[in-house]
C-alpha cells in the first residue's frame, strides 16, 4: 500500500462541513488534505440547458444514489425511505435548493423543555457568530425583521422575490392571521463576491450551474484551495486506522480510477461524510481498540437517525402562480407552529414552506404531491386547467431521535469497491405522525384560505406502506453531548473514545428543529474546526485524552 | 417482434396516453414515441417491446389493431396490474412530450412564458420591492423564545403517546 506524507488533518468528505473545515484549518496554517470519493461537477454537467432536463433530474442526475448508480456512489440498503445525497465535490450542496433558515433557540433546549430529546451541549447564542461567518462566505438572501426568529446580522443580498405565488399565499396566511416571512436562501438575488445572481430559472433541485446558489464547490472550495488545502477526488475512504491506545493514525482509501489503496497518515481525522456516510465509515473501522466500530463502545454510532417529518400539500387556484419560474423553495416560511404547544396533542413543532413545482412535465406527473394528471382524452384539458396555477406547501416537522432509527452495515449490498453499503431503518414516532397529520390539516387550511379549487396531499404512503419519505436531511447519528455515556462526541465533535477523531457533519446534531439543516451543519462544522485550530497542538499530541 | 412492429406499438401507446387536442399535438406528432422507446430499451432491454405487446393484447387482438376504447381498456388494465412499469412508462412519456418544441409552443400559445430549458435564459427576476402587503407582511406576526426563556412544560396530557424516556436536562 502506498503512503502519502503525513498531514496535520485529513478530512473525509468535501460537502458543506468538510469544505468549511478545510478553509478554516488551512487558513490557520495547518496541512490539510480532504478525500472525496466523487468528482467535481462541471457547470455543463448540470441538466439545466438541455430539453430533457426534467428526465435527467429524475434519472442520470437524480438526487438518489440508488437511482443514479454512479461508480462514485454507494447504494443504500433500505425499504423505509428514499435516501438522497450527492457524492462529489460539494456534497449535497451540488443539488439542493439552498434553503437557509436557522434553528431556533428552543431547538437547542428540548431536554429542558420536555426531556424527550437531549439538549444540545451549547446554545443558539453560542452558535450565532458561526452562522454569521458561514453566511458571509455562502451569500444569503433574505429580509431582516422576522419576529419569529432572533434578530440577526444583515443578509448579503436582497430577498428573492416571492412573485405571483407569494401574493396568493400572503393573502391566505393573512386571512388566517398566521406568521409568514420571505424564506432565507443561500441563493443570491444580487451580484455578490464575483458570483452571478439568480436568474429565476426554477431548476434548483438539480443545483445551479450559474454559481448563484451556495454550492460549496463554487463558494468554499476555491478559497480553501487558495489557502493551501489539498483536495483529492475519486478517493474513497474505506477505514480509519487506529493504534492500540484507540487514537487514529490515518485513513486507508481506494483510488476509484485505479483501484489502488493508499494510506494517508494524519495527526487528526475529521469525518464529514454526512449523517449516513460518517457512521457507516465508523462502523467499517472496527479494530482491536474499537471492536464495535470506531468510537462506538456505547453502541450509539449510527443511532438516532433523523430526517424531519415530511408531508406535502398542493393546491390549485384561479390566479396565475407560475410555479415553474423562480427559486424552488424561496417563496416563504411560516413558523406559526414551530414551538411546542401541548394542547395540539404533540410535542415539538413544524414549519410550512411555500415552494414551486418545476417544469411542465413534472407538473403533469403531479409535482411534489404526485397528483398525476390523467392520461388519455382528458389530459390536455386538465393540463390547461392546472398548469401555472399550482401552489405547494411543504410541512417539515421536528422528528424525535429514536435509537431504533439507525444506520448499520448491509449484509447484502456493497459499493463499487466492495465495501458494505449502509443499511437504514427509519420510522416516525406516534408523536411525529400526529404532528404531521396536524400539519397537513393546517396546510389544507392555508390552501382553503387561498380559495383553492383542488387540493392534493402527499403523506408519502407508497409501495404499499404508510410512510416511505424522500430523506434529504441526514443527521443525528453520532450525537454530541456532555456525557460520554449518552453521546458519541463532546461539544466540539471530538469523539470521546478517540480524541483525535472529530465528527463535524450533520451526524452531530442531537435534534434537528423543524427547518432545513445545511446552514446549521456548516455553522457547527465551523465551530468544531475553530476549536481544533485553536487547540491543535494539544489535541494532536499523543498524550491528549489520556 | 420486428422493429416496425415495436415502433407501431410504442407510437400507438403514446398516442393513447396523449392523443392531442386543439393546439396540443398528439404524442407521435412530436417525436415523443422515439424518446419513449429509447427510454424503455435503456431501462428494460429490447425484450420489453414483445412483453408489452403481450400485456396489451386483448382477446387475441394486438394493441395496434384495437379501437380507441379497446386501447384505453388495455392500458387501464396495465396500469392496475403493473403499476411500477406503468409509472415508468407514463413518466417517460409525459417528460418526453413536454420537452418537445411543438408542445412548448402550445404552452406558449396558452399565454405562458415557458423556456425551452431552464438555462441560459431563466425568467425575469422582478426585484423584491419591500412593499408591505405585496412581498412582506402588512402586519408581521411571529414569536420565539430565547434560551433564557425556556422552561419545563407539562406533558402529562400526552401519556398515550408513550414518549421516549425523559432525558435529563444538562
Amino acid at each position: 500500500m502506498s503512503r502519502f506524507d503525513p498531514v496535520d488533518v485529513v478530512i473525509v468528505g468535501s460537502g458543506m462541513s468538510g469544505a468549511v473545515a478545510a478553509l478554516r484549518l488551512a487558513q490557520a496554517g495547518l496541512k490539510v488534505v480532504c478525500l472525496e470519493q466523487g468528482d467535481w461537477t462541471s457547470p455543463a454537467a448540470h441538466p439545466h440547458t438541455r430539453a430533457d432536463f426534467e428526465w435527467e433530474r429524475l434519472t442520470s442526475f437524480a438526487t438518489s444514489p440508488n437511482v443514479r448508480q454512479w461508480d462514485t456512489d454507494y447504494p443504500v440498503d433500505t425499504i423505509d425511505e428514499a435516501t438522497l445525497m450527492w457524492n462529489g465535490v460539494g456534497g449535497s450542496t451540488v443539488h439542493y435548493t439552498g434553503t437557509w433558515p436557522r434553528l431556533r433557540p428552543s431547538d437547542f433546549r428540548k431536554g429542558l423543555e420536555h426531556g424527550c430529546q437531549p439538549d444540545w451541549p451549547f446554545t443558539y447564542e453560542d452558535l450565532e457568530s458561526f452562522y454569521d461567518q458561514v453566511d458571509r462566505v455562502s451569500g444569503v438572501s433574505g429580509l431582516l425583521g422576522d419576529r419569529a426568529m432572533p434578530e440577526r446580522m444583515p443578509y448579503q443580498t436582497r430577498p428573492l422575490p416571492p412573485g405571483p405565488i407569494g401574493a396568493v399565499l400572503a393573502r391566505g396566511f393573512d386571512k388566517l392571521g398566521w406568521h409568514w416571512w420571505p424564506m432565507p436562501e443561500a441563493i443570491i438575488a444580487d451580484p455578490y463576491d464575483g458570483r452571478l445572481p439568480c436568474n429565476n430559472c426554477g431548476n434548483c433541485q438539480s443545483g445551479c450551474p450559474r454559481g448563484s446558489l451556495n454550492d460549496v464547490s463554487f463558494t468554499y472550495w476555491p478559497r480553501a484551495l487558495a489557502a493551501g488545502a489539498q483536495l483529492r477526488t475519486l478517493a474513497r475512504v474505506e477505514r480509519v486506522e487506529s493504534d492500540a491506545s484507540g487514537r487514529a493514525t490515518g485513513v486507508v482509501y481506494v483510488d476509484i480510477m485505479s483501484g489502488e489503496r493508499f494510506f494517508q497518515e494524519a495527526k487528526v481525522v475529521m469525518l464529514a461524510a454526512n449523517g449516513v456516510g460518517t457512521p457507516r465509515l465508523m462502523l467499517l473501522s472496527e479494530s482491536s481498540s474499537h471492536p464495535l466500530g470506531l468510537a462506538n463502545g456505547n453502541d450509539l454510532v449510527g443511532r438516532h437517525l433523523m430526517h424531519h417529518g415530511l408531508a406535502i400539500v398542493e393546491a390549485w387556484v384561479d390566479e396565475i402562480t407560475d410555479p415553474h419560474k423562480g427559486v424552488e423553495s424561496a417563496v416563504m416560511i411560516s413558523s406559526q407552529f414551530a414551538e411546542t404547544d401541548v394542547s395540539r396533542g404533540f410535542i415539538n413543532g413544524f414549519t410550512m414552506h411555500i415552494v414551486r413545482m418545476n417544469g411542465a412535465g413534472f407538473q403533469a406527473l403531479g409535482s411534489h404531491s404526485r397528483h398525476t394528471m390523467p392520461w388519455g382524452r382528458g389530459h390536455h384539458a386538465e393540463f390547461r386547467k392546472r398548469f401555472g396555477h399550482g401552489i405547494s406547501i411543504v410541512c417539515m416537522g421536528d422528528d424525535l431521535p429514536l435509537p431504533e432509527n439507525r444506520v448499520t452495515l448491509s449484509e447484502t449490498m456493497v459499493d463499487s469497491s466492495g465495501l458494505p453499503a449502509p443499511k437504514i431503518a427509519y420510522h416516525l414516532h406516534p408523536n411525529d405522525r400526529r404532528m404531521m397529520d396536524f400539519a397537513i390539516d393546517r396546510a389544507v387550511d392555508v390552501a382553503n384560505a387561498c380559495n383553492a379549487w383542488e387540493i392534493a396531499i402527499n403523506r408519502w404512503d407508497r409501495f404499499g406502506r404508510d410512510y416511505v419519505p424522500n430523506a434529504f436531511h441526514l443527521y443525528g447519528t453520532c450525537r454530541m453531548g456532555s456525557d460520554p455515556a449518552t453521546s458519541v462526541t463532546n461539544q466540539w465533535g471530538q469523539c470521546w473514545e478517540a480524541p483525535n477523531v472529530f465528527v463535524i457533519d450533520g451526524s452531530l446534531m442531537p435534534t434537528g428543529g423543524a427547518v432545513n439543516p445545511t446552514s446549521t451543519i456548516g455553522s457547527v462544522a465551523l465551530r468544531c474546526a475553530d476549536h481544533l485550530a485553536n487547540h491543535f497542538e494539544e489535541i494532536a499530541s499523543p498524550l491528549a485524552g489520556r | 417482434m420486428n422493429p416496425v412492429e415495436s415502433a407501431e406499438l410504442i407510437d400507438a401507446v403514446c398516442d393513447t396516453l396523449l392523443p392531442g387536442e386543439g393546439t396540443f399535438p398528439s404524442a407521435s406528432l412530436t417525436g415523443t414515441h422515439g424518446i419513449v422507446a429509447s427510454r424503455l430499451r435503456a431501462r428494460y432491454g429490447a425484450p420489453v417491446f414483445a412483453s408489452l405487446a403481450r400485456d396489451l393484447e386483448r382477446d387475441g387482438t394486438h394493441f395496434v389493431d384495437l379501437d380507441e376504447a379497446g386501447r384505453v381498456a388495455a392500458l387501464t388494465a396495465l396500469e392496475a396490474d403493473e403499476p411500477e412499469f406503468f409509472a415508468f412508462l407514463l413518466a417517460a412519456t409525459y417528460l418526453a412530450y413536454y420537452a418537445t418544441p411543438p408542445v412548448i409552443d402550445a404552452i406558449r400559445l396558452d399565454g405562458h412564458i415557458y423556456n425551452d430549458a431552464p438555462q441560459p435564459l431563466g425568467y425575469e427576476l422582478i426585484p423584491f420591492s419591500f412593499t408591505p402587503g405585496i412581498d412582506m407582511p402588512l402586519d408581521p406576526k411571529g414569536s420565539f423564545k430565547w434560551t433564557f426563556q425556556m422552561e419545563r412544560i407539562d406533558i402529562s396530557s400526552l401519556a398515550d403517546l408513550q414518549l421516549p424516556g425523559a432525558q435529563e436536562s444538562e
